[in-house]
This record gives structure tokens, sequence and C-alpha cells, in this order.
């Protein structure tokens, strides 16, 4: 078995590499805006999505989740499970809005619905912990409102991720 | 970066965000324990009423699932300061001198306090 480039394993690994490393690097991105971080490493799987590997970009967004705990010393803590679920959740939402949807949305809408699922996930996952009850009360929607913005900004870096030229899997000869 | 269908999405969440603000704030019949001279009464806080202790001298009114102490003979009247106790909130209406506890009855509930990382 040859781990080249253009196989899947490789494409996992490499990427999942790149995707938690961006997730460790946006520690030290201070944005002006509270509880706001940016999500590049959605941006990956937004691209591994858009070019129908979804195998790949579920392993990514799996993958990074634990290295990136791993390395932020939080694995298998409370935080790192709200983020797992979190990334689960937006995982599935964004497969069925970009698979039902497919060419009559942009990567940009398709993004932000992700953000708001991450989130969302997380504060239901809060209250189920701290609070012992979820109300769909105006924190939700500020929590819609914020994460629509980081949403926005990753599905533009994707989109123009995804419009290079890249051959990503490669055909078997 | 823009396609038809986006206004779906969009439309989508920005009423999931704007719903909560239509929604009518409703009041939970909720339980109000009062502790006087080591005595318990539970009261229920869905009737607006005057509650008199200690012959009228002290007077907690209950209102729009809202209570305070109106009036006291205390000295300082901190109690009658502490101002409103919001429904389910785990706050404490206390009057030291009177030995006077109250507050919301409290669901078991909880089980992590809290989380350091």
């Amino acid at each position: 078995m040859k781990f080249e480039y253009g196989t899947r394993v490789y494409m996992i690994a490499v990427f999942s590499a790149l995707a938690s490393l961006l997730q460790l690097l946006e520690i030290f991105i201070i944005l002006p805006i509270p509880f706001v971080k940016i999500g590049l490493a959605n941006a990956i799987v937004l691209f591994f999505i858009a070019r129908n590997e979804f195998l790949t970009a579920f392993c990514i967004n799996i993958f990074r989740v634990f290295i990136g705990g791993f390395f932020s010393a939080k694995l298998f803590s409370l935080p790192f499970i709200f983020s797992l679920s979190g990334a689960t959740l937006s995982f599935f939402v964004m497969l069925i809005l970009f698979a039902v949807f497919r060419r009559t949305v942009s990567l940009v809408a398709v993004s932000s619905a992700g953000a708001v699922a991450f989130n969302l996930a997380q504060y239901y996952l809060f209250t189920y912990f701290f609070d012992s009850k979820f109300d769909y009360n105006i924190t939700v929607s500020v929590i819609i409102l914020l994460s629509l913005l980081p949403g926005i900004l990753t599905g533009v870096i994707a989109e123009i991720l995804n419009r290079q030229d890249i051959e990503i899997i490669k055909k078997p000869r | 970066m823009f396609r038809y269908g986006d206004i779906l999405i969009y439309g989508g969440l920005i009423i999931f965000a704007l719903l909560p603000f239509f929604k009518k704030e409703e009041i939970k019949s909720e339980i109000i324990q009062i502790n006087f001279n080591n005595d318990t009464f539970l009261c229920f806080a869905d009737k607006d009423t005057l509650i008199e202790l200690k012959n009228g001298k002290i007077i907690a009114e209950i209102k729009d699932g809202k209570v305070r102490i109106k009036d006291s003979d205390c000295r300082d009247k901190y109690c009658v300061k502490q101002g409103w106790l919001d429904a389910g909130s785990s706050r404490r209406l206390i009057c030291m001198p009177n030995r006077l506890i109250i507050e919301f009855a409290q669901k078991e509930n909880n089980a992590i306090d809290a989380v350091t990382e």
C-alpha cells in the first residue's frame, strides 16, 4: 500500500494535519467581538464537501477535533465533547444542505448554516450540563447572528479554494 | 459567491433568529418558600397576593411571578432594598433581624457545579 499524493489516506492525513494546525493557530487571532472564532479548519472540510469527497471531509472533521484537542490539552474534557458534537452536527447539516440543493446554493450559505449548527449544538450541550433546560430565547438569536459572521468568512475562503483548479483525488489508472 | 438558493438558507436562519422576539413570555407557576422563625411556608407564585407576617409588620408582595419584601419593621431595611426576586432565580431575600428567608423552591438538578479546563 503506497501513500502517494492523491490517494484518500494521503489526503486525510495531510489535510487533517493542516486543519488541526489552522485550528490551533486560530487561538492567537484575537477578534474584536467576544466568543467568536473564525473556524478556518471548516474551510478545508467545506472544500472537500464541494468536491464530493464526503468520507474524506468527515474524517478530516473528526480527526482535527481530536488532534486539536490533544494539543490544546483538553482531550476528552467537557469543552472537547462540546467541540466534537458541534463538529459532527455541523458536518451533517452542511452535507445535507449541499447534497439536497447542490447547484443552487453557494458555499457561503452552507458554511454559515454549518457555523450556526456548530454553535447551537454547543449551546444545547452547555444548557444540558449546567442549566438542565434548553430555553428557546434571545440567547439563541444572539448566537445565530454572531455565528453568521465567521460562517460567511469561512465560506468565502472555501469558495476561493474551490475555484482553484486542484485535482484532489487521482483516478486509478 | 451567491446563488439563488442562498436566500432560502439565510431566510431560514434569520427567521430562526427573530422568532424569540415574538414569543410571549409566559409566567411559570413556581413555588415560593418562606422561612420565618424556623417555620416553613410554601405558596404559589402565580397569584398576586400580599403576605403578612408578624401581625402585619412584615409584608411580602407577590406580583407577576416575582416576589419582594414590601415593608418590614427592621432597622436598616436591607431586605426591602433587595428589590424584586425574578421567577426561577436562585437568589434569596433575607431579613436577618426577623429571621426571614424568601426563596424559590429549587428543583433538584445540576449534577455538575463547575468545570475547569
